[in-house]
């Protein structure tokens, strides 16, 4: 296993500013969960991972420096408990996760 | 329009979710509070924020219920210390909140054998509580129609639920096909043959056998209206022996009528009213419509005490010992045992299975007919002795059919019914005490104690390292060190699953004296857990549960 932290500042908040906490998807092979949760500062994103498949933070730096300057995700915390999911999955499951996040009244 | 939902690609959570009304579900010790097992933690394996299992309570056409799902991607939806906690919590919460009804979506393989002692003792803790939920005449409703569908412990705590409603698609049964293929070989169960896999362990089957009380179409909506339906028309009844008694005779009914069935197929061929369809292409409700009526029972129902004998040199000087300055009188037949006894002024009954017993659909069903007949008397409720001597369920796919979990969660059913008459229920393992066998008896007892040389364990260490990919040298040398899966009765006492392990002979009667006057009906066993330091977590996370669902 290994456990990666990233911080981003981000220019767009979420929609949504309420504590709690969510939980997406499920941790199986090739698969992730991600849990959301809020945080004070409205202007950073902080992105936490553990996964199963180890040496691919490079990668992981890649798709979610994507995913957060597309989407309003300022003042969310996301923790993700992966077993191997390609960037594909990961961008799909992350994606997922946040608009269920802000359907939620 | 209403968009469908399938039950089998759906997550827990997503189940949950459409299952209840609408926006009506609260979760108790949800994924913010990362209760992660630790145990997998240690194995450097993958962990869930809420430890596979979704729990909490929810709105069911208008009317509070407390509903659990277990989460078949992660593990196996397999129960560990944890996730096992949390099933403990909320059926104690049903207990204080008395809710319409419980739903349990089991979705399991059963143990986490990553956890194996752990998740044995949580599956026996689970079904103590749901046997009070039961009593209390909460209505308990199991559904099957998962991707993992029920097996191990969870195939027997299924069985323990008032009704069980399955999909085609669910599967029920107790020793996986894997696991009898690797113990038993490929003739005995090819786990490759998917279809004689649902022919043996599947809806249909089961449906068709009694184990199941509804087969519907693997759509949420239509099990979340079933389950509407029949919290609406539930009616509580108590466990009575009469009932127990008559399913007894009807466990025995099937086994002489699908006596030389290994196959699905030789059940379902006959089973259906003239004219209908193959069962293989029959929809749910046409299957449903489609069950020729069951012909009233006309097998033997054999006498259980039939073809006893004095036991053996090496029991007879085991039990001279255990009543030294009382009496046994004890009769044995192959690896089923029962008797009388008296020591100081007390006589017991003395029910269980020796010489390292497989325990299969018939010896499960004479144990059963045994206890039943114990409680069958005008007297004052005797102290019973359990003996465990067994080496775990009979692999065999014969039995599996017969519904082998719907046998032993009918021997639990007895065993409970024992202990609401007031029997006190002592435990005494012997040799070795090892998963299905030993769960749906000798575990359930009041006070369980081991003799010096017993061994307890979950499962064959080839099983295991076949169900969890973990290779079997590993496994080997955690079984050395880790007393959440080492195998040993001293594990098993630290984690508050055995009262205490006997010493010497010699001492034996009073120790079963001293465990005849500790017995009491409550279970301790996680707060037993914690204070032994074997079990840090199962009485902490069942306490966090209830306090949140009550807050």
């Amino acid at each position: 296993m290994e456990h990666l932290t990233f911080e981003f500042k981000v220019t767009k908040a979420s929609h949504k500013a309420q504590s709690g906490a969510m939980l997406s998807g499920v941790v199986s092979s090739g698969n992730l969960e991600v849990l959301i949760e809020t945080q004070a500062d409205r202007q950073r994103c902080q992105i936490v991972i553990d996964t199963a498949a180890e040496g691919f933070a490079e990668i992981w730096q890649a798709v979610l420096s994507e995913f957060v300057a597309e989407h309003a995700v300022g003042g969310l915390v996301l923790s993700i408990n992966d077993v191997g999911a390609t960037p594909a999955v990961v961008s799909l499951r992350l994606l997922q996760a946040l608009e269920t996040w802000e359907a939620q009244a | 329009m209403n968009q469908r939902h399938s039950f089998l690609e759906a997550s827990a959570r997503e189940r949950v979710q459409h299952f209840l009304d609408k926006e009506s579900f609260q979760e108790f010790c949800g994924p913010g509070q990362r209760l992660v097992s630790p145990h997998l933690g240690v194995l450097g394996l993958p962990q869930a924020f809420d430890d596979g299992v979704v729990t909490g309570k929810g709105l069911l056409g208008g009317k509070t219920v407390l509903i659990a799902a277990q989460e078949g991607a992660f593990n196996g939806g397999a129960v560990g210390e944890i996730h096992g906690a949390k099933l403990v919590g909320l059926l104690k919460t049903a207990l204080l909140t008395k809710p319409a009804a419980v739903v349990l979506m089991i979705d399991s393989g059963g143990v986490r054998l990553h956890e194996a002692n752990a998740g044995i003792i949580a599956i026996s803790e689970i079904s103590r509580a749901l046997l009070d939920v039961r009593g209390a005449g909460i209505p308990i409703l199991a559904l099957v129609a998962g991707s993992c569908g029920a097996f191990g412990g969870m195939g027997i705590v299924t069985r323990l639920c008032d009704a069980v409603f399955m999909s085609e698609e669910g599967r029920l049964s107790l020793s996986g096909p894997e696991v009898i293929e690797t113990v038993k070989g490929k003739e005995e169960f090819n786990s490759r043959d998917r279809a004689l896999v649902w022919r043996i362990t599947g809806g249909k089957i089961r449906r068709l056998l009694g184990e199941a009380d509804g087969l519907f179409d693997d759509d949420l909506a239509v099990f979340r209206q079933a389950s509407l339906d029949w919290v609406g028309r539930f009616k509580p009844s108590a466990l009575t022996l009469e009932m127990l008694k008559s399913r007894t005779e009807a466990f025995y009914d099937r086994a002489e009528r699908f006596s030389g069935a290994r196959d699905g197929a030789e059940i379902f061929a006959g089973a259906f009213k003239p004219g209908t369809l193959s069962e293989a292409v029959m929809t749910p409700e046409a299957f449903e419509a489609s069950i020729a009526p069951m012909a009233p029972i006309q097998g033997h129902i054999p006498d259980w005490r039939q073809g006893l004998v004095e036991p053996d040199a090496e029991d007879s000087e085991f039990f001279a010992a255990l009543f030294k300055g009382g009496e046994a009188r004890i009769t044995v037949d192959g690896h089923f045992l029962a008797g009388e006894a008296r020591l100081q002024g007390q006589t017991f009954w003395v029910l269980g299975t020796r010489d390292r017993a497989p325990i299969g659909y018939t010896l499960a069903l004479r144990m059963a007919a045994a206890l039943l007949s114990f409680l069958d008397t005008d007297e004052p409720p005797r102290p019973i002795l359990m003996m465990a001597d067994t080496q775990g369920q009979l692999l065999s796919r014969r039995d599996e059919l017969l519904g082998l979990n719907g046998v032993l969660a009918h021997l639990a059913l007895c065993v409970d019914l024992a202990r609401r008459r007031g029997h006190r229920l002592l435990t005494v393992i012997r040799h070795e005490a090892v998963s299905g066998g030993f769960l749906s008896f000798g575990m359930l007892g009041d006070v369980v104690c081991a003799t010096p040389d017993a061994q307890v364990r979950v499962m064959d260490l080839r099983a295991m390292a076949r169900v969890t990919k973990i290779p079997l040298d590993t496994l080997e040398s955690l079984s050395a060190n880790s007393p959440v899966f080492a195998p040993g009765a001293p594990n098993y006492e630290k984690m508050g699953a055995v009262d205490v392990v006997w010493g010497e002979p010699s001492t034996w009667p009073d120790a079963l004296m001293a465990a005849l006057h500790a017995a009491q009906g409550e279970d301790r066993r996680a707060a037993r857990g914690l204070e032994r330091g074997g079990r840090q977590l199962a009485d902490p996370i069942q306490h966090r549960l209830q306090a949140e669902a009550l807050h």
